[in-house]
């Protein structure tokens, strides 16, 4: 069995991809990232993982160093943190346009300027329409479970999987995480296959110019992917549950069977919200919350399946689309639209730039979204 | 998926289209070099220090070989071309070092330290070139100088009869008479000059014309006659009491010098600017003068070699410029003394030097029981018919042309020994020609296909070649050297040779690195020997990714079907 270690959600990765088997690690420093390449170069160097750690200059060579490695057949990652995320860009569509299974953790910081280290959401959700699979955890276990459901699934789908996390509320807490050994992660995370590995034996060029019906083809298959992502994710916390008792697939429902008021949240903003919802249930409110997890591919059926029956939903959002709405609120609505006695959607915005949400934050929201019609553009909720 | 006879593939619904953009076939069908409108040509070019080389040596192939190691190829290169490079190495000017592109980044190659190394390394290994076939032609050489001997070597290497008179009793000419050992030890001469007189050259000792030696017997008794007897009477200093006991002349003093006879003394006073003047200044030294150069122009218009200068100046010569002789001072029969007059930069001659014009009412007096003239030699033309001489040079008459030539010094050559090796070779290629024997190159560059294009430091791509700081092979402390007559500059070692030859940037020439091959986006270019490799005219777009990342400028691009 695995052991229990101390592990903030930073060194929670670093373990995980060390069991996973990573042979190809490449990550340039950033807050709040940083200790998980520190923690991972560490296992390296003890030998308790095996990766071929590569140094280099930039997050837009970390991903290129992986998109290589990975192109070749070896299990690569990388980790980084807001403007890194945001120089890697251009690569991060490559990656799920050539359909790698990269894994990268992703520990979510707020975008400059003004400089900020802190966490909200707009650097990953500036990623969402690339082709990634993305996963927000809300604790230090998660984190690790996640991140070898990462490299389990990457293969399984030939897609890219991005972990995410918050800043210093999960990547800098320390909290016990088992640690699964070897032994337990056998066969869970396959080598990958795929015709379009670099392979000596059969040289090929890949990534060159496509006419538009092929390109067209291509982008479809990259969809379909997605959509069988859903039910590859569910199916392995199926299994994951099975065999360690713990974890969720697309959606982390509470206390929503009776609920007529439901909070979506996502990340470490769920666990403030559980308390908050458990608040309100001794109040006597029939409060509930849904965590979305998974947020690409986005499970909109199942979201539509535990939220019509209630009467109102408030989603909460650290981050923001800005001259819309928050982001998970918009895909919460999407999602519902056309959906017969579907409840109203109301969208609030809170803990930008790392600031705190708290019990109140959620009270707050759901209070508001008690006596006012929902506003398109969301709420701020800002005490 | 069908296969086409051209080998594409064509899918036959959209199912068939992979998930990613990766070739299914061979894409050689696409002949995308038919859309170019330029293309690369890959030529060498001349290297700046080979353009510079006045003996024509083939500069980049030697410093190559030499530093693979490849010594015995590095001397047969290095040999066809300069029979002397033990020699060259230490007296030799090298401009062929002021041209080096290296000079740009961290400093030259030291080429003359890498020759010296190599020249002494084929000479301890007996590295020899093989003689033709004997033809029966017969030559005579005049002079056994280091444009005689060159000629008087390849004309015997290419299968004539080669006899060769000087007027001493011992083959060298100036390189054993008039460069001292400090500079160029006997024993490095007379084995560079053994080892070139050995191909079928008789020499012929203490034979001056106009004594005992007759120009119309000679062109009677030879096929053909080269002449290069170089300059050797002394410019005379023109001055009251220049007959004195006690002036003697430089050529004559280095010379007695080199034989043992050290002149007695305390002080002496060198006329001249040029290397005989220095030269002199330094073995009087060493012989335990005090010594002044007296040069009648700035310090920086002396004609010596820089290097020769800042030597002299180490081992406390003491050098007084703009100042003219005017009168040797005289007392009970031998010189006390030079009187000077101070002088002042006039109007350029045609020298481009400024010419020094006496100041009137100035004037000093250098004490010294020796006074040198060393202002320059003059053609000896004893012996020479009057229409051979014209302007103080030997200038033959064209009917001669093909039986009698002049060569090096007398012909007016430039000065160096690297000039006149250059001469003799090119003398002796045309005689040979001429004479049905085997020649030597007449132009190494041009024979193995580079162009006269100087390859400048404009074509070299400084971020591929490692920096590479230059050895310094230093000098024999002032104080030290002031005592004896040990070698000043100090050699490389064979690997510390290998080494700075490893740092040449071997300019315009391939030196088969393989970057156009690896960096060619079309892999178009087609992997050969080093000089060999090309394109494939049905690949290669014209891009110019290969012509801009040469490291050493070996490729260049041209309009499609240009020149």
């Amino acid at each position: 069995m695995g052991e229990e270690h101390l592990l903030t959600g930073n060194e929670a990765v670093a373990w995980a991809v060390a069991r996973a088997g990573a042979e190809v690690v490449a990550a340039y420093p950033i807050t709040p990232q940083t200790s998980v390449i520190e923690t991972l170069a560490s296992l390296v160097q003890k030998g308790i993982s095996r990766a071929e750690y590569v140094p280099v200059e930039s997050e837009h060579s970390a991903l290129a160093a992986c998109i290589g490695a990975a192109q070749a057949g070896a299990r690569a990652f990388t980790a980084t943190s807001g403007q890194g995320l945001a120089l890697m860009h251009e690569l991060i569509h490559w990656t799920a346009g050539a359909r790698l299974p990269v894994v990268l953790a992703a520990v979510n910081r707020a975008l400059a300027p003004g400089w900020n280290i802190w966490a909200d959401q707009n650097d990953t959700l500036s990623q969402r329409d690339t082709g990634w699979v993305q996963i927000y955890c809300e604790n230090a276990q998660d984190v690790f479970d996640s991140t070898i459901q990462a490299f389990a699934l990457a293969p399984r789908l030939s897609l890219p999987v991005m972990v995410v996390l918050d800043a210093f509320f999960l990547s800098h807490t320390a909290e016990p995480v088992s640690v699964a050994d070897a032994g337990e992660l056998a066969g869970l995370i396959r080598p990958w296959e795929a015709p379009w590995r670099i392979d000596l034996d059969r040289p090929k060029a890949v990534g060159s110019l496509v006419a538009p019906a092929e390109y067209e083809s291509m982008r479809n298959q990259l969809a379909k992917a997605h959509e069988a992502a859903l039910g590859e994710i569910a199916d392995l916390a199926d299994h994951w549950r099975r065999r360690f008792g713990r974890g969720v697939g697309l959606l982390d429902r509470y206390r929503c069977e009776d609920a007529d008021e439901i909070l979506v949240a996502s990340g470490t903003a769920a666990s403030t919200a559980r308390e908050a919802v458990d608040e309100l249930r001794a109040r006597g409110r029939r409060a509930g919350l849904v965590r979305v997890r998974t947020f690409r591919p986005f499970p909109a059926a199942a979201l539509r399946e535990v939220l019509t029956p209630a009467r109102r939903v408030a989603v909460l959002d650290r981050n923001c689309s800005y001259g819309a709405s928050g982001i998970f609120c918009q895909e919460v609505r999407a999602a519902l639209c056309g959906v017969r006695g579907a409840p109203p959607v109301h969208g609030f915005i809170a803990g930008m730039g790392g600031r705190d949400i708290t019990p109140r934050t959620v009270e707050a929201a759901l209070a508001a979204a008690e006596v006012g019609d929902p506003r398109p553009e969301g709420t701020w909720l800002r005490e | 998926m069908r296969r086409l006879p051209d080998g594409r593939v064509q899918f036959e619904g959209p199912g068939e289209v992979p998930p990613v953009s990766m070739s299914l076939s061979s894409t050689t069908w696409n002949r995308t070099g038919d859309w170019r409108s330029r293309e690369p040509v890959f030529r060498d070019l001349t290297p700046p220090c080979a353009d510079a080389c006045p003996a024509g040596q083939d500069v980049v192939d030697q410093v190559r070989l030499l530093s693979q190691g490849r010594v015995r190829e590095a001397g047969e290169v290095v040999l066809s071309a300069n029979p002397f490079p033990a020699t060259t190495g230490r007296v030799c000017p090298h401009p062929c070092t002021s041209a080096c592109n290296r000079g740009r980044m961290e400093g030259p190659v030291d080429i003359p330290g890498v020759e010296r190394a190599l020249g002494d390394l084929i000479l301890a290994e007996g590295v020899e070139p093989a003689r033709s076939p004997a033809t029966g032609a017969r030559v005579a050489v005049v002079g056994a100088g280091p444009a005689g001997l060159t000629a008087a070597h390849y004309l015997g290497l290419g299968g004539c009869e080669v006899t060769l008179f000087d007027r001493g009793d011992r083959p060298g000419g100036l390189l054993s008479r008039g460069i001292p050992p400090f500079r160029l030890p006997r024993s490095v001469v007379d084995a560079e000059v053994e080892r070139a007189l050995k191909p079928g050259v008789r020499f012929a000792g203490g034979r001056s014309l106009g004594r005992n030696l007759d120009v119309d017997e000679l062109v009677r008794e030879f096929d053909s006659v080269l002449l290069a007897i170089g300059r050797h009477l002394p410019r005379r200093l023109g001055v009251p009491g220049e007959v004195a006991n006690g002036v003697v002349d430089g050529l004559d003093l280095l010379s007695a010098q080199g034989l043992g006879d050290v002149p007695k003394g305390r002080r002496a006073v060198v006329v001249g600017g040029g290397n005989t003047a220095i030269d002199c200044a330094r073995s009087l030294r060493r012989a335990g003068f005090e010594v002044t150069v007296a040069y009648r122009r700035g310090r920086g218009d002396m004609p010596a070699f820089a290097d020769e200068v800042e030597e002299a100046l180490e081992e406390g010569v003491a050098i007084e410029d703009w100042l003219l002789p005017a009168e040797v001072r005289v007392m009970d029969g031998s010189a006390c003394g030079l009187r000077c007059v101070r002088a002042r930069p006039g109007a350029p001659d045609p020298s481009g030097r400024p010419r020094p014009v006496p100041v009137p009412g100035t004037g000093l007096t250098l004490p010294a029981d020796l006074v040198v003239a060393a202002a320059g030699e003059e053609l000896d033309a004893l012996g020479l018919p009057a229409g051979w001489v014209e302007g103080g040079r030997v200038v033959l008459p064209p009917e001669l042309a093909g039986r009698v030539a002049a060569i090096g010094d007398c012909a007016g050559a430039a000065g160096t020994v690297a000039h006149a090796i250059g001469e003799g070779r090119r003398a002796a290629a045309a005689l040979a020609c001429r004479l049905g024997a085997a020649a030597p190159s007449e132009d190494l560059l041009s024979e193995r296909g580079a162009e006269p294009e100087v390859a400048g430091f404009d074509r070299v791509r400084t971020a591929w070649h490692r920096p590479a700081m230059p050895s310094a092979r230093g000098r024999e402390d002032a104080h030290l050297r002031r005592a004896d007559e040990r070698e000043v500059r100090r050699g490389f070692a064979r690997d510390e040779a290998m080494r700075e030859a490893s740092r040449c940037l071997a300019c315009g020439t391939c030196a088969g690195c393989e970057l156009c091959y690896q960096l060619c986006p079309d892999r178009a270019v087609v992997r050969g020997a080093p000089g060999a490799y090309g394109v494939d005219p049905s690949r290669c777009k014209g891009c110019g990714v290969c012509v801009e990342e040469c490291p050493r400028g070996a490729i260049s691009l041209r309009e499609r079907g240009g020149t």
